[in-house]
Protein backbone atom coordinates (compact mmCIF):
# COMPACT_ATOMS: atom_id res chain seq x y z
CA UNK A 1 0.00 0.00 0.00
CA UNK A 2 1.37 3.30 -0.96
CA UNK A 3 -0.31 5.24 1.83
CA UNK A 4 1.61 6.90 4.58
CA UNK A 5 4.06 4.43 6.06
CA UNK A 6 4.72 6.63 9.08
CA UNK A 7 1.10 6.39 10.18
CA UNK A 8 0.59 2.77 9.28
CA UNK A 9 0.08 -0.10 11.67
CA UNK A 10 3.20 -1.61 10.16
CA UNK A 11 5.35 1.25 11.44
CA UNK A 12 3.47 1.99 14.65
CA UNK A 13 2.89 -1.52 15.93
CA UNK A 14 5.05 -3.94 14.07
CA UNK A 15 8.56 -2.59 14.01
CA UNK A 16 9.82 -4.80 16.78
CA UNK A 17 13.02 -4.42 18.73
CA UNK A 18 15.57 -7.11 18.62
CA UNK A 19 15.19 -7.39 22.39
CA UNK A 20 11.47 -8.07 22.06
CA UNK A 21 12.11 -10.87 19.63
CA UNK A 22 14.75 -12.41 21.85
CA UNK A 23 12.56 -12.15 24.94
CA UNK A 24 9.52 -13.67 23.31
CA UNK A 25 11.41 -16.67 22.06
CA UNK A 26 13.06 -17.56 25.36
CA UNK A 27 10.65 -20.43 25.86
CA UNK A 28 11.61 -21.97 22.56
CA UNK A 29 15.28 -21.32 23.16
CA UNK A 30 15.22 -23.49 26.26
CA UNK A 31 14.69 -26.40 23.91
CA UNK A 32 16.27 -25.23 20.70
CA UNK A 33 19.52 -23.47 20.07
CA UNK A 34 19.42 -20.06 18.40
CA UNK A 35 20.71 -21.60 15.21
CA UNK A 36 18.09 -24.33 15.22
CA UNK A 37 15.39 -21.74 15.79
CA UNK A 38 16.59 -19.71 12.80
CA UNK A 39 16.76 -22.84 10.68
CA UNK A 40 13.16 -23.68 11.48
CA UNK A 41 12.20 -20.15 10.44
CA UNK A 42 14.07 -20.54 7.15
CA UNK A 43 12.56 -23.98 6.54
CA UNK A 44 8.99 -22.71 6.82
CA UNK A 45 9.73 -19.52 4.88
CA UNK A 46 10.87 -21.85 2.12
CA UNK A 47 7.70 -23.88 2.50
CA UNK A 48 5.63 -20.70 2.08
CA UNK A 49 7.73 -19.69 -0.92
CA UNK A 50 7.30 -23.06 -2.64
CA UNK A 51 3.59 -23.14 -1.84
CA UNK A 52 3.17 -19.68 -3.31
CA UNK A 53 5.11 -20.54 -6.44
CA UNK A 54 3.08 -23.73 -6.94
CA UNK A 55 -0.11 -21.72 -6.54
CA UNK A 56 1.27 -19.15 -9.02
CA UNK A 57 0.96 -16.30 -6.55
CA UNK A 58 2.83 -13.05 -6.95
CA UNK A 59 5.94 -12.51 -4.86
CA UNK A 60 4.10 -9.71 -3.07
CA UNK A 61 1.58 -12.22 -1.68
CA UNK A 62 4.28 -14.68 -0.71
CA UNK A 63 6.19 -11.92 1.07
CA UNK A 64 3.10 -10.80 2.98
CA UNK A 65 2.38 -14.39 4.00
CA UNK A 66 5.95 -14.77 5.26
CA UNK A 67 5.69 -11.58 7.30
CA UNK A 68 2.42 -12.80 8.86
CA UNK A 69 4.21 -16.01 9.78
CA UNK A 70 7.10 -14.10 11.36
CA UNK A 71 4.79 -11.76 13.23
CA UNK A 72 2.80 -14.63 14.66
CA UNK A 73 5.87 -16.38 16.07
CA UNK A 74 7.33 -13.10 17.23
CA UNK A 75 4.59 -13.23 19.85
CA UNK A 76 4.02 -16.94 20.28
CA UNK A 77 6.01 -20.04 20.89
CA UNK A 78 6.48 -22.51 18.08
CA UNK A 79 4.55 -24.98 20.24
CA UNK A 80 1.48 -22.75 20.14
CA UNK A 81 0.40 -23.65 16.61
CA UNK A 82 2.17 -26.15 14.37
CA UNK A 83 4.06 -24.05 11.81
CA UNK A 84 3.13 -26.67 9.24
CA UNK A 85 -0.48 -25.54 9.68
CA UNK A 86 0.26 -21.86 10.11
CA UNK A 87 2.27 -21.59 6.87
CA UNK A 88 -0.58 -22.46 4.48
CA UNK A 89 -2.94 -20.37 6.63
CA UNK A 90 -0.68 -17.34 6.15
CA UNK A 91 -0.70 -17.94 2.40
CA UNK A 92 -4.48 -18.24 2.47
CA UNK A 93 -5.00 -15.00 4.41
CA UNK A 94 -2.38 -13.07 2.43
CA UNK A 95 -3.93 -14.04 -0.89
CA UNK A 96 -7.24 -12.66 0.30
CA UNK A 97 -5.75 -9.47 1.66
CA UNK A 98 -3.65 -8.71 -1.39
CA UNK A 99 -6.64 -9.49 -3.62
CA UNK A 100 -4.79 -11.47 -6.23
CA UNK A 101 -7.52 -13.88 -7.19
CA UNK A 102 -9.08 -16.57 -5.07
CA UNK A 103 -7.35 -19.73 -4.02
CA UNK A 104 -9.81 -22.37 -3.06
CA UNK A 105 -9.16 -24.15 0.15
CA UNK A 106 -9.19 -27.57 -1.43
CA UNK A 107 -6.56 -26.47 -3.93
CA UNK A 108 -4.45 -25.16 -1.09
CA UNK A 109 -4.64 -28.46 0.78
CA UNK A 110 -3.83 -30.48 -2.34
CA UNK A 111 -0.83 -28.26 -3.04
CA UNK A 112 0.36 -28.69 0.55
CA UNK A 113 0.16 -32.44 0.11
CA UNK A 114 2.15 -32.47 -3.11
CA UNK A 115 4.77 -30.04 -1.88
CA UNK A 116 5.27 -32.04 1.29
CA UNK A 117 5.53 -35.27 -0.65
CA UNK A 118 7.75 -34.09 -3.47
CA UNK A 119 9.93 -31.33 -2.04
CA UNK A 120 10.02 -31.70 1.70
CA UNK A 121 10.02 -35.45 2.09
CA UNK A 122 13.44 -35.24 3.73
CA UNK A 123 11.74 -33.62 6.72
CA UNK A 124 8.26 -35.07 6.71
CA UNK A 125 7.65 -38.74 6.08
CA UNK A 126 3.93 -38.78 6.67
CA UNK A 127 1.18 -37.04 4.71
CA UNK A 128 0.05 -33.47 5.23
CA UNK A 129 -2.20 -33.96 8.27
CA UNK A 130 -4.48 -30.90 8.10
CA UNK A 131 -7.83 -30.27 6.45
CA UNK A 132 -9.87 -27.25 5.42
CA UNK A 133 -11.53 -26.76 8.79
CA UNK A 134 -8.12 -26.63 10.49
CA UNK A 135 -7.02 -23.84 8.20
CA UNK A 136 -10.23 -21.89 8.74
CA UNK A 137 -9.90 -22.14 12.49
CA UNK A 138 -6.25 -21.23 12.37
CA UNK A 139 -7.04 -18.20 10.21
CA UNK A 140 -9.04 -16.84 13.10
CA UNK A 141 -6.17 -17.14 15.54
CA UNK A 142 -3.80 -15.67 13.02
CA UNK A 143 -6.05 -12.65 12.48
CA UNK A 144 -6.32 -12.12 16.21
CA UNK A 145 -2.60 -12.42 16.84
CA UNK A 146 -1.85 -9.99 14.05
CA UNK A 147 -4.12 -7.51 15.86
CA UNK A 148 -5.98 -7.27 12.57
CA UNK A 149 -3.01 -5.41 11.05
CA UNK A 150 -3.06 -6.85 7.58
CA UNK A 151 -1.39 -4.31 5.37
CA UNK A 152 2.31 -4.96 5.10
CA UNK A 153 4.63 -2.59 3.30
CA UNK A 154 6.82 -4.51 0.91
CA UNK A 155 9.90 -3.08 -0.73
CA UNK A 156 9.35 -4.63 -4.16
CA UNK A 157 7.64 -1.70 -5.80
CA UNK A 158 9.89 0.98 -4.34
CA UNK A 159 12.77 -1.20 -5.47
CA UNK A 160 11.54 -1.18 -9.06
CA UNK A 161 11.27 2.59 -8.89
CA UNK A 162 14.64 2.99 -7.31
CA UNK A 163 16.40 0.88 -9.91
CA UNK A 164 14.61 2.78 -12.63
CA UNK A 165 15.74 6.06 -11.11
CA UNK A 166 19.34 4.90 -10.92
CA UNK A 167 18.95 4.11 -14.56
CA UNK A 168 21.92 1.93 -15.37
CA UNK A 169 22.54 -1.81 -15.58
CA UNK A 170 19.00 -2.27 -14.50
CA UNK A 171 18.55 -5.96 -15.12
CA UNK A 172 21.50 -7.29 -13.17
CA UNK A 173 21.02 -4.84 -10.37
CA UNK A 174 17.34 -5.54 -10.08
CA UNK A 175 17.71 -9.31 -10.08
CA UNK A 176 20.34 -9.14 -7.38
CA UNK A 177 18.46 -6.71 -5.19
CA UNK A 178 15.25 -8.65 -5.63
CA UNK A 179 16.97 -11.75 -4.32
CA UNK A 180 18.41 -9.85 -1.39
CA UNK A 181 14.92 -8.73 -0.46
CA UNK A 182 13.57 -12.26 -0.78
CA UNK A 183 16.33 -13.57 1.43
CA UNK A 184 15.70 -10.90 4.04
CA UNK A 185 12.23 -12.40 4.46
CA UNK A 186 13.84 -15.53 5.80
CA UNK A 187 15.53 -13.67 8.62
CA UNK A 188 14.33 -11.65 11.56
CA UNK A 189 14.75 -8.55 9.43
CA UNK A 190 11.24 -8.89 8.03
CA UNK A 191 9.96 -8.19 11.53
CA UNK A 192 11.95 -5.36 12.89
CA UNK A 193 13.28 -3.68 9.89
CA UNK A 194 12.32 -0.20 9.08
CA UNK A 195 11.35 0.36 5.51
CA UNK A 196 13.84 3.14 4.98
CA UNK A 197 16.52 0.90 6.40
CA UNK A 198 15.45 -1.80 4.08
CA UNK A 199 16.06 0.54 1.18
CA UNK A 200 19.44 1.32 2.51
CA UNK A 201 20.25 -2.27 3.20
CA UNK A 202 19.48 -3.56 -0.20
CA UNK A 203 20.79 -0.60 -2.06
CA UNK A 204 24.06 -1.01 -0.27
CA UNK A 205 24.05 -4.71 -0.94
CA UNK A 206 23.11 -4.48 -4.53
CA UNK A 207 25.48 -1.74 -5.26
CA UNK A 208 28.64 -3.64 -4.66
CA UNK A 209 28.62 -5.58 -7.79
CA UNK A 210 31.15 -5.94 -10.48
CA UNK A 211 30.69 -4.90 -14.01
CA UNK A 212 33.61 -5.67 -16.23
CA UNK A 213 36.77 -4.58 -14.55
CA UNK A 214 35.12 -1.78 -12.72
CA UNK A 215 33.32 -2.00 -9.45
CA UNK A 216 30.55 0.48 -9.25
CA UNK A 217 29.64 1.81 -5.92
CA UNK A 218 26.23 3.28 -5.87
CA UNK A 219 24.73 4.62 -2.77
CA UNK A 220 21.21 5.65 -2.57
CA UNK A 221 20.38 8.06 0.10
CA UNK A 222 16.81 7.85 1.15
CA UNK A 223 14.80 10.78 2.38
CA UNK A 224 12.14 10.41 4.97
CA UNK A 225 9.25 9.73 2.69
CA UNK A 226 8.91 7.48 -0.26
CA UNK A 227 7.93 10.25 -2.60
CA UNK A 228 10.54 12.75 -1.51
CA UNK A 229 13.25 10.18 -1.92
CA UNK A 230 16.37 11.84 -2.95
CA UNK A 231 18.78 9.71 -4.76
CA UNK A 232 22.40 10.45 -4.99
CA UNK A 233 24.48 8.16 -7.00
CA UNK A 234 28.19 7.95 -6.83
CA UNK A 235 29.92 6.04 -9.53
CA UNK A 236 33.51 5.51 -8.70
CA UNK A 237 35.98 2.83 -9.57
CA UNK A 238 37.60 1.23 -6.55
CA UNK B 1 -11.31 -13.33 20.99
CA UNK B 2 -14.20 -14.88 22.89
CA UNK B 3 -13.93 -12.74 25.97
CA UNK B 4 -14.58 -9.58 24.01
CA UNK B 5 -18.12 -10.50 23.04
CA UNK B 6 -19.06 -10.09 26.68
CA UNK B 7 -17.53 -6.65 26.71
CA UNK B 8 -20.37 -5.30 24.60
CA UNK B 9 -23.96 -5.23 25.81
CA UNK B 10 -26.44 -5.20 22.99
CA UNK B 11 -29.01 -2.42 23.36
CA UNK B 12 -31.08 -2.77 20.22
CA UNK B 13 -31.22 -4.20 16.73
CA UNK B 14 -30.49 -1.53 14.13
CA UNK B 15 -30.68 -3.14 10.77
CA UNK B 16 -29.76 -5.93 8.47
CA UNK B 17 -27.83 -5.86 5.23
CA UNK B 18 -26.77 -8.41 2.72
CA UNK B 19 -23.67 -9.43 4.60
CA UNK B 20 -24.26 -8.37 8.16
CA UNK B 21 -26.56 -7.54 11.01
CA UNK B 22 -25.97 -4.33 12.93
CA UNK B 23 -26.68 -3.76 16.61
CA UNK B 24 -26.43 -0.76 18.86
CA UNK B 25 -24.39 -1.73 21.88
CA UNK B 26 -22.68 -0.36 24.95
CA UNK B 27 -19.04 -0.92 25.70
CA UNK B 28 -19.30 -2.06 29.31
CA UNK B 29 -15.78 -0.89 30.10
CA UNK B 30 -16.13 2.70 28.95
CA UNK B 31 -19.92 3.14 28.64
CA UNK B 32 -19.43 4.35 25.08
CA UNK B 33 -22.22 3.62 22.66
CA UNK B 34 -20.95 1.71 19.65
CA UNK B 35 -22.31 -0.08 16.62
CA UNK B 36 -21.54 -3.79 16.37
CA UNK B 37 -21.69 -5.29 12.93
CA UNK B 38 -21.96 -9.03 13.00
CA UNK B 39 -20.93 -10.61 9.73
CA UNK B 40 -23.30 -13.34 8.62
CA UNK B 41 -22.00 -16.73 7.81
CA UNK B 42 -23.63 -17.21 4.47
CA UNK B 43 -23.92 -20.41 2.57
CA UNK B 44 -21.67 -23.43 2.93
CA UNK B 45 -19.75 -22.13 -0.07
CA UNK B 46 -18.94 -18.88 1.71
CA UNK B 47 -17.92 -20.69 4.86
CA UNK B 48 -15.24 -22.52 2.91
CA UNK B 49 -13.63 -19.20 2.12
CA UNK B 50 -12.91 -18.54 5.77
CA UNK B 51 -13.14 -15.01 7.12
CA UNK B 52 -15.52 -13.09 4.90
CA UNK B 53 -13.72 -11.05 2.26
CA UNK B 54 -15.88 -8.01 2.67
CA UNK B 55 -15.16 -7.99 6.40
CA UNK B 56 -11.50 -8.51 5.71
CA UNK B 57 -11.42 -5.49 3.41
CA UNK B 58 -13.05 -3.33 6.06
CA UNK B 59 -10.65 -4.56 8.71
CA UNK B 60 -7.47 -4.17 6.73
CA UNK B 61 -8.30 -0.67 5.49
CA UNK B 62 -10.06 0.87 8.47
CA UNK B 63 -7.37 -0.20 10.89
CA UNK B 64 -4.96 2.02 8.98
CA UNK B 65 -7.25 5.02 8.72
CA UNK B 66 -7.94 7.83 11.14
CA UNK B 67 -9.94 10.84 10.01
CA UNK B 68 -12.87 12.75 11.40
CA UNK B 69 -14.95 12.08 8.31
CA UNK B 70 -14.17 8.39 7.98
CA UNK B 71 -15.84 5.82 10.21
CA UNK B 72 -13.55 4.47 12.93
CA UNK B 73 -13.13 0.78 13.61
CA UNK B 74 -12.56 0.30 17.33
CA UNK B 75 -12.40 -3.40 17.70
CA UNK B 76 -12.78 -6.76 16.05
CA UNK B 77 -13.86 -9.86 17.86
CA UNK B 78 -14.91 -13.31 16.90
CA UNK B 79 -16.95 -16.06 18.33
CA UNK B 80 -16.87 -19.56 16.85
CA UNK B 81 -16.75 -18.82 13.15
CA UNK B 82 -18.55 -15.51 13.50
CA UNK B 83 -16.75 -12.24 13.21
CA UNK B 84 -17.96 -8.90 14.52
CA UNK B 85 -16.66 -5.40 13.90
CA UNK B 86 -17.13 -2.55 16.34
CA UNK B 87 -17.56 0.99 14.98
CA UNK B 88 -18.46 4.51 16.02
CA UNK B 89 -22.17 4.68 16.69
CA UNK B 90 -23.85 6.89 14.11
CA UNK B 91 -27.44 8.02 14.55
CA UNK B 92 -28.55 8.24 10.96
CA UNK B 93 -27.40 8.50 7.38
CA UNK B 94 -27.67 11.03 4.61
CA UNK B 95 -30.29 9.04 2.75
CA UNK B 96 -32.69 9.25 5.68
CA UNK B 97 -32.01 12.97 6.01
CA UNK B 98 -32.56 13.60 2.29
CA UNK B 99 -35.80 11.65 2.27
CA UNK B 100 -37.21 13.33 5.39
CA UNK B 101 -39.66 15.83 3.95
CA UNK B 102 -39.88 17.75 7.22
CA UNK B 103 -36.30 18.93 6.73
CA UNK B 104 -35.55 21.98 4.65
CA UNK B 105 -31.95 22.31 3.52
CA UNK B 106 -30.32 25.70 3.46
CA UNK B 107 -27.31 26.48 1.29
CA UNK B 108 -25.16 26.24 4.42
CA UNK B 109 -26.39 22.71 5.14
CA UNK B 110 -25.57 21.53 1.64
CA UNK B 111 -22.17 23.14 1.79
CA UNK B 112 -21.41 21.50 5.14
CA UNK B 113 -22.34 18.00 3.94
CA UNK B 114 -20.37 18.44 0.72
CA UNK B 115 -17.27 19.64 2.54
CA UNK B 116 -17.36 16.77 5.04
CA UNK B 117 -17.78 14.21 2.26
CA UNK B 118 -14.96 15.69 0.22
CA UNK B 119 -12.61 15.90 3.19
CA UNK B 120 -13.17 12.26 4.08
CA UNK B 121 -12.77 11.25 0.47
CA UNK B 122 -9.66 13.36 0.03
CA UNK B 123 -8.12 11.50 2.95
CA UNK B 124 -9.00 8.14 1.40
CA UNK B 125 -7.58 9.09 -1.96
CA UNK B 126 -4.41 10.41 -0.34
CA UNK B 127 -4.05 6.97 1.19
CA UNK B 128 -4.54 5.38 -2.23
CA UNK B 129 -7.92 3.93 -1.43
CA UNK B 130 -10.89 3.97 -3.76
CA UNK B 131 -14.20 3.71 -1.95
CA UNK B 132 -16.21 2.49 -4.95
CA UNK B 133 -19.59 2.55 -3.25
CA UNK B 134 -20.36 6.14 -2.34
CA UNK B 135 -24.06 6.87 -1.94
CA UNK B 136 -26.13 8.80 0.62
CA UNK B 137 -26.85 5.54 2.43
CA UNK B 138 -23.13 5.05 3.12
CA UNK B 139 -22.57 8.55 4.44
CA UNK B 140 -23.43 8.24 8.10
CA UNK B 141 -24.30 11.24 10.25
CA UNK B 142 -24.31 11.43 14.02
CA UNK B 143 -26.26 13.63 16.39
CA UNK B 144 -23.46 16.17 16.43
CA UNK B 145 -23.92 16.59 12.70
CA UNK B 146 -20.62 14.99 11.76
CA UNK B 147 -20.65 13.04 8.54
CA UNK B 148 -18.50 9.95 8.19
CA UNK B 149 -17.87 7.78 5.15
CA UNK B 150 -18.67 4.15 5.90
CA UNK B 151 -18.95 0.74 4.27
CA UNK B 152 -15.59 -0.22 2.86
CA UNK B 153 -16.83 -3.56 1.55
CA UNK B 154 -15.93 -2.64 -2.02
CA UNK B 155 -13.00 -0.38 -1.27
CA UNK B 156 -9.70 -1.16 -2.89
CA UNK B 157 -6.19 0.15 -2.97
CA UNK B 158 -5.28 1.73 -6.28
CA UNK B 159 -2.17 3.10 -7.91
CA UNK B 160 -0.43 0.02 -9.26
CA UNK B 161 -0.45 0.70 -12.99
CA UNK B 162 -0.68 -2.90 -14.16
CA UNK B 163 -3.47 -3.91 -11.81
CA UNK B 164 -6.93 -3.90 -13.22
CA UNK B 165 -10.11 -3.47 -11.26
CA UNK B 166 -13.58 -4.77 -11.92
CA UNK B 167 -16.04 -2.31 -13.41
CA UNK B 168 -18.95 -3.90 -11.58
CA UNK B 169 -18.81 -1.53 -8.66
CA UNK B 170 -20.82 1.38 -7.24
CA UNK B 171 -24.59 1.42 -6.92
CA UNK B 172 -26.02 2.14 -10.35
CA UNK B 173 -27.40 5.66 -9.77
CA UNK B 174 -23.96 6.82 -8.71
CA UNK B 175 -21.91 4.85 -11.22
CA UNK B 176 -19.61 6.85 -13.45
CA UNK B 177 -19.90 6.56 -17.26
CA UNK B 178 -16.43 5.00 -17.63
CA UNK B 179 -17.52 2.13 -15.38
CA UNK B 180 -20.69 1.65 -17.40
CA UNK B 181 -18.50 1.49 -20.52
CA UNK B 182 -16.49 -1.31 -18.93
CA UNK B 183 -13.27 0.50 -17.98
CA UNK B 184 -10.88 -1.72 -16.02
CA UNK B 185 -8.23 0.89 -15.32
CA UNK B 186 -9.91 3.73 -13.49
CA UNK B 187 -9.12 5.94 -10.56
CA UNK B 188 -10.41 8.37 -7.93
CA UNK B 189 -12.60 10.05 -10.55
CA UNK B 190 -15.24 7.33 -10.06
CA UNK B 191 -15.66 8.44 -6.44
CA UNK B 192 -15.79 12.08 -7.53
CA UNK B 193 -18.60 11.28 -9.95
CA UNK B 194 -20.55 9.60 -7.16
CA UNK B 195 -19.97 12.63 -4.93
CA UNK B 196 -21.28 14.88 -7.73
CA UNK B 197 -24.44 12.77 -7.89
CA UNK B 198 -24.84 13.04 -4.13
CA UNK B 199 -24.50 16.84 -4.15
CA UNK B 200 -27.08 17.01 -6.93
CA UNK B 201 -29.34 14.78 -4.85
CA UNK B 202 -28.99 17.15 -1.88
CA UNK B 203 -30.42 19.88 -4.09
CA UNK B 204 -33.16 17.85 -5.77
CA UNK B 205 -34.04 15.60 -2.81
CA UNK B 206 -34.43 12.67 -5.23
CA UNK B 207 -31.68 10.66 -6.98
CA UNK B 208 -30.31 12.78 -9.80
CA UNK B 209 -29.79 10.04 -12.40
CA UNK B 210 -32.02 7.08 -11.48
CA UNK B 211 -31.31 4.60 -14.26
CA UNK B 212 -33.40 1.45 -14.47
CA UNK B 213 -30.72 -0.63 -16.15
CA UNK B 214 -27.07 -0.07 -17.01
CA UNK B 215 -27.99 1.08 -20.48
CA UNK B 216 -30.75 3.30 -19.18
CA UNK B 217 -28.25 4.77 -16.72
CA UNK B 218 -26.01 5.81 -19.62
CA UNK B 219 -28.99 7.22 -21.47
CA UNK B 220 -29.99 9.26 -18.42
CA UNK B 221 -26.44 10.55 -18.03
CA UNK B 222 -26.05 11.58 -21.66
CA UNK B 223 -29.51 13.05 -22.16
CA UNK B 224 -28.84 15.25 -19.14
CA UNK B 225 -25.15 16.06 -19.51
CA UNK B 226 -24.68 15.60 -23.24
CA UNK B 227 -23.32 12.57 -25.07
CA UNK B 228 -19.56 12.24 -25.26
CA UNK B 229 -17.44 12.31 -28.38
CA UNK B 230 -13.71 12.08 -29.01
CA UNK B 231 -13.44 15.79 -28.36
CA UNK B 232 -15.19 16.00 -25.02
CA UNK B 233 -13.82 12.66 -23.84
CA UNK B 234 -10.71 11.55 -25.74
CA UNK B 235 -10.37 7.78 -25.90
CA UNK B 236 -13.96 6.98 -25.01
CA UNK B 237 -14.46 4.81 -28.08
CA UNK B 238 -11.65 2.51 -26.98
CA UNK B 239 -13.47 1.35 -23.85
CA UNK B 240 -14.55 -2.26 -24.11
CA UNK B 241 -18.31 -1.80 -23.69
CA UNK B 242 -18.53 1.45 -25.61
CA UNK B 243 -21.77 1.99 -27.48
CA UNK B 244 -22.45 4.95 -29.71
CA UNK B 245 -25.23 7.18 -28.50
CA UNK B 246 -27.35 9.57 -30.43
CA UNK B 247 -26.11 13.11 -30.11
CA UNK B 248 -27.76 14.72 -27.13
CA UNK B 249 -27.09 18.32 -26.19
CA UNK B 250 -26.32 19.01 -22.54
CA UNK B 251 -29.11 20.56 -20.52
CA UNK B 252 -27.73 23.66 -18.80
CA UNK B 253 -27.34 22.85 -15.10
CA UNK B 254 -28.99 26.17 -14.31
CA UNK B 255 -32.27 24.77 -15.67
CA UNK B 256 -32.06 21.65 -13.53
CA UNK B 257 -30.92 23.26 -10.30
CA UNK B 258 -32.90 26.46 -10.33
CA UNK B 259 -32.13 27.43 -6.75
CA UNK B 260 -28.42 26.73 -6.68
CA UNK B 261 -25.80 29.50 -6.73
CA UNK B 262 -23.47 29.63 -9.72
CA UNK B 263 -20.40 28.55 -7.75
CA UNK B 264 -22.20 25.36 -6.70
CA UNK B 265 -23.14 24.67 -10.31
CA UNK B 266 -19.43 24.93 -11.15
CA UNK B 267 -18.68 22.31 -8.52
CA UNK B 268 -21.38 19.94 -9.75
CA UNK B 269 -20.48 20.55 -13.38
CA UNK B 270 -16.84 19.73 -12.67
CA UNK B 271 -17.56 16.57 -10.74
CA UNK B 272 -20.08 15.36 -13.29
CA UNK B 273 -17.83 15.87 -16.29
CA UNK B 274 -18.27 12.78 -18.45
CA UNK B 275 -14.54 12.72 -19.12
CA UNK B 276 -12.98 11.23 -15.96
CA UNK B 277 -9.66 12.99 -16.56
CA UNK B 278 -11.36 16.37 -16.56
CA UNK B 279 -13.03 15.91 -13.16
CA UNK B 280 -11.31 17.71 -10.30
CA UNK B 281 -9.59 15.76 -7.53
CA UNK B 282 -10.99 16.16 -4.03
CA UNK B 283 -8.31 18.67 -3.13
CA UNK B 284 -8.95 20.68 -6.29
CA UNK B 285 -12.68 20.60 -5.68
CA UNK B 286 -12.25 21.87 -2.12
CA UNK B 287 -10.26 24.81 -3.49
CA UNK B 288 -13.14 25.94 -5.70
CA UNK B 289 -14.63 29.35 -4.80
CA UNK B 290 -17.95 27.82 -3.69
CA UNK B 291 -16.39 26.49 -0.52
CA UNK B 292 -14.78 29.73 0.56
CA UNK B 293 -17.63 32.06 -0.42
CA UNK B 294 -20.53 33.06 1.76
CA UNK B 295 -22.66 31.66 3.27
CA UNK B 296 -20.31 29.64 5.48
CA UNK B 297 -21.09 25.95 6.00
CA UNK B 298 -23.33 25.15 8.97
CA UNK B 299 -21.74 24.03 12.17
CA UNK B 300 -22.45 20.42 13.05
CA UNK B 301 -24.91 21.42 15.75
CA UNK B 302 -26.99 23.40 13.28
CA UNK B 303 -27.43 20.56 10.84
CA UNK B 304 -30.89 19.03 10.67
CA UNK B 305 -31.77 15.65 12.15
CA UNK B 306 -34.49 13.40 10.77
CA UNK B 307 -37.80 13.39 12.62
CA UNK B 308 -37.38 9.82 13.89
CA UNK B 309 -34.35 10.87 15.94
CA UNK B 310 -35.81 14.19 17.07
CA UNK B 311 -38.88 12.37 18.37
CA UNK B 312 -37.05 9.57 20.12
CA UNK B 313 -34.81 11.86 22.21
CA UNK B 314 -36.85 14.93 23.08
CA UNK B 315 -34.77 15.86 26.15
CA UNK B 316 -31.42 15.75 24.41
CA UNK B 317 -32.71 17.78 21.61
CA UNK B 318 -34.36 20.37 23.76
CA UNK B 319 -31.04 21.09 25.32
CA UNK B 320 -29.33 21.15 21.99
CA UNK B 321 -31.95 23.44 20.54
CA UNK B 322 -31.68 25.82 23.46
CA UNK B 323 -27.93 25.92 23.15
CA UNK B 324 -28.23 26.50 19.47
CA UNK B 325 -30.77 29.24 19.80
CA UNK B 326 -28.70 31.02 22.35
CA UNK B 327 -25.64 30.84 20.17
CA UNK B 328 -27.61 32.00 17.24
CA UNK B 329 -29.05 35.09 18.90
CA UNK B 330 -25.66 35.91 20.33
CA UNK B 331 -24.26 35.76 16.86
CA UNK B 332 -26.91 37.91 15.24
CA UNK B 333 -26.93 40.46 17.99
CA UNK B 334 -23.19 40.48 18.48
CA UNK B 335 -21.72 43.94 18.19
CA UNK B 336 -24.94 45.88 17.91
CA UNK B 337 -26.16 45.51 21.47
CA UNK B 338 -24.14 45.82 24.62
CA UNK B 339 -23.41 42.47 26.14
CA UNK B 340 -25.69 41.61 29.00
CA UNK B 341 -24.78 39.17 31.67
CA UNK B 342 -27.66 36.93 32.56
CA UNK B 343 -27.65 35.13 35.84
CA UNK B 344 -30.30 32.51 35.43
CA UNK B 345 -29.73 31.21 38.92
CA UNK B 346 -30.71 34.42 40.57
CA UNK B 347 -33.90 34.94 38.66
Amino acid sequence: MAGNFWQSSHYQQWILDKQDLVRERQLDLQILSEEEYQKIGIFFSNFIQILGEQLKLKQQVIATATVYFKRFYARNSLKCIDPLLLSPTCVFLASKVEEFGVISNSRLITTCQTVLKNKLNYAYTQEFPYRTNHILECEFYLLENLDCCLIVFQPYRPLLQLVQDIGQHEDQLLALAWRVVNDSLRTDLSCYIHISNSYRMFTNCMCYYAKGSQIMVCRAKCGHRQNTRNIQIYNQPI
Amino acid sequence: MDSKSKKYEIIEFLGEGQFATVYKAKDSATDNIVAVKKIKIGTVEDAKDGVNRTALREIKLLIELDHENVIALFDVFGHLSNISLVYDFMDTDLEVIIKDSSIVFTQSHIKAYTIMTLKGLEYLHMNWILHRDLKPNNLLVNKKGILKIADFGLAKRFGTPDRLHTHRVVTRFYRAPELLFGARAYGPAVDIWATGCIVAELLLRVPFLPGESDLDQLTKIFTTLGSPNEETWPGVAKLSDYVVFKKFPAIPLREIFTAAPNELLDVIGGMLNVNPLARPTCSEALQMPYFSNRPPPSLGSQLPLPSCIRDSNPEDLDQDAKGQKRKFTDYSEGGTQPKRLVFDNFA
